[in-house]
């Protein structure tokens, strides 16, 4: 769900850990919904959370001025995501085209054919799957998400655009049509 | 118009957000987890990851730089050119249930939290987490010694030791009861057998190193020269060695927000090599690999340093590179979703100049197979870590295996590791360094 940028707004006098306590409380269940999406692993997630988190209390003084904490957050959560394959210990698996064999979960929405889209979003490559939870979840414009993940909006073009292609080959017909 | 794809889109991340539970953390889970990324000051690269442990990272510094040529073979050790009549585009099918058992490993490798030192000695540093690599990065070091960066507790807070030839500790050349840690990666020339590694000084969660240095050793073991590096602003600030260029060092410093490679001479001068992060450097320190975003997304790319040209190749598509050959001829690529340079998968061996393949590494078919962590072990010569199994959920066998890039063969060079619940952690267990 698109949420607004935070700003702080508490007084000087409030400890460092209190401003901080208070931002996560708030923040906490956001980054990790968007954490979720863009692993698709709860565990994971809470890692990837605490770690961002956790960048961002030592960074506090620099940045709780900022009008945009959210923005900041989310930059370091993608950029952690963007980072676990270097964890040697993680298990590393290969990019495939392949959907994985899994309970597929039915969305009340539709005659159940886009049920399968979460699994679809699930084998895209990192940084598209990224482009498309940041845009389709966050809601975030394309200056936005190149801002977010450190690359050109050109490069949020082309990485959304072949997200899609790959999407509309394994998706239903009627959701195949690309009417622009 | 709707867009149908867009609304579905849409609906299916919000349906599923949900998954993600309910958020459990508090204030001291937060703390306890900044204190630990303050203290290891690890590169993970901003990216990150890696920046990471070193050996987590480490494969970048690992890899990276001057630290691939650390066989102690006397037939293909040094600077002298061997046999280049590699066969191009040949195809090596890495399977452990065929592979013969070939002559032991020619550089250090660990297994299990185990040292495995080419002269078959052992130093045993017992993972506090099995499955866990514990050791960054090993090179040899004075006559017949090593160096190596260790961080036990799998924290990435890295020390700094030195072993004799046999595996016994001789001494902790730097750690945290020198109120420092060391980054785990080591730069290494194979030319002069010069070492350098970086410090930082410990200091209070949120609080900036007092002082970050880099640190050069000759053949004899000896320190030679201590320079200070710009104290980083930023959080989980980082200096990892990537290698030589003459006489000077090259380091990657930065932090959790942006990177750039340093070129440390020795009477201490600085100048910038670069306004970003080199992941890898190859032994003769001209070619580097670095990420730059293209029109295409973000594709690393091998570009000689002197002028930052991108080779040729580099146009030939995203993938990801790493691993230069210690007489930077060669380069290891893999998949673009994961960084060969940083104990990535490994799919093929390219000409470094030309990006033409010269070994194409295959999996065997109706097995699950994953090939990464990619280490030269002597010019011709590469080790990789490998696990297969039957299938996903199979137990796994895990194996070091020799891949010969001049006659396109494949060995063990350890005997294999069958599974074992303590370790199998569906990572690596082989981890040669």
């Amino acid at each position: 769900m698109p949420t607004p940028g935070a700003t702080l707004t508490t007084a000087g006098r409030r400890s460092r850990d209190d401003q901080f306590a208070d931002y996560m409380a708030v923040r906490q269940a956001s980054l990790l919904r968007t954490a979720y999406l863009l692993c698709g692993d709860r565990h994971t997630a809470e890692d990837l959370v605490q770690t961002t988190l956790a960048k961002l209390y030592l960074a506090w003084d620099k940045v709780e001025t900022q009008t945009s904490l959210d923005g900041y957050a989310r930059r370091i959560l993608v950029n952690e995501h963007n980072s676990l394959w270097r964890r040697a210990w993680k298990r590393r698996e290969s990019s495939t085209g392949e959907v994985p064999d899994t309970e597929h979960h039915r969305d009340d929405y539709d005659d159940g054919s886009a049920g399968r889209l979460w699994d679809f979003v699930q084998t895209l490559p990192r940084k598209q799957r990224a482009v498309i939870v940041l845009r389709y979840y966050e809601s975030l414009s394309e200056a936005e998400i190149a801002t977010t993940l450190g690359i050109s909006p050109g490069t949020v073009k082309s990485q959304a655009s072949r997200a899609l292609a790959a999407l509309r080959e394994r998706t239903p017909s009627h959701l195949r049509e690309e009417q622009r | 118009m709707t867009n149908d794809l867009d609304e579905a889109l849409s609906r299916t991340l919000r349906e599923h957000a949900g998954g993600a539970g309910t958020p459990r953390l508090d204030l001291d889970d937060v703390r306890g987890r900044a204190r630990r990324i303050r203290r290891t000051r690890t590169a993970l690269v901003g990216a990150g990851a890696a920046a990471v442990v070193l050996a987590v990272v480490a494969p970048l510094g690992l890899l990276g730089g001057g630290s691939s040529d650390r066989s102690v073979d006397p037939v293909t050790s040094g600077t002298a050119s061997v046999d280049d009549s590699v066969v191009r585009g040949e195809r090596v099918v890495v399977d452990l249930d065929a592979l013969e058992v070939g002559k032991p490993a020619g550089v250090p490798y660990e297994l299990d939290g185990v040292l495995h030192l080419p002269s078959g000695s052992t130093y045993a540093l017992l993972p506090e987490e099995p499955g866990t690599p514990v050791v960054g990065d090993v090179v040899p070091y004075g006559e017949g010694d090593w160096l190596v960066t260790v961080a036990p507790d799998g924290s990435g807070v890295y020390q700094l030791q030195r072993l004799s030839a046999d595996g016994e500790l001789l001494q902790t050349v730097a750690g945290v009861a020198d109120g420092v840690t060391v980054n785990g990666s080591l730069a290494y020339d194979p030319a002069t057998a010069r070492v350098a590694w970086t410090e930082q000084s410990l200091a209070p969660v949120g609080e900036l190193p007092e002082r970050t240095e880099v640190v050069t050793a000759n053949d004899l073991g000896q320190e030679i020269a201590r320079n200070p590096l710009p104290v980083g602003v930023e959080s989980a600030p980082f200096a990892r060695p990537l290698g030589f260029r003459d006489a000077d060092v090259v380091v990657a410093l930065g932090g959790s927000v942006s990177v750039r490679t340093l070129l440390v001479a020795a009477d201490g001068s600085i100048s910038e090599l670069a306004p970003e992060q080199t992941d890898a450097l190859s032994p003769d320190g001209e070619l580097a690999v670095r990420t730059q975003y293209t029109s295409d997304g973000s594709c690393a790319s091998v570009r000689r340093v002197d002028d930052g040209e991108a080779l040729a190749w580099s146009a030939t598509g995203c993938r990801s590179y790493g691993g230069f050959d210690p007489q930077s001829r060669y380069v290891l690529a893999g998949p673009s979703e994961e960084q060969v340079a940083d104990n990535g998968q490994v799919e093929s061996v390219l000409d470094a100049a030309t990006g033409t393949p010269v070994v194409e590494v295959a999996r065997p078919e109706g097995r699950q197979s994953f090939i990464w962590s990619g280490v030269w072990e002597t010019p011709r010569t590469l080790l990789v870590s490998v696990r297969q199994s039957a299938s996903t959920n199979a137990p796994a066998r895990y194996g070091l295996v020799r891949i010969d890039v001049t006659t396109g063969r494949a060995e063990l060079a350890a005997p294999i590791a069958e599974y074992d619940a303590t370790f199998d952690t569906g990572g690596e267990r082989f981890f040669a360094r």
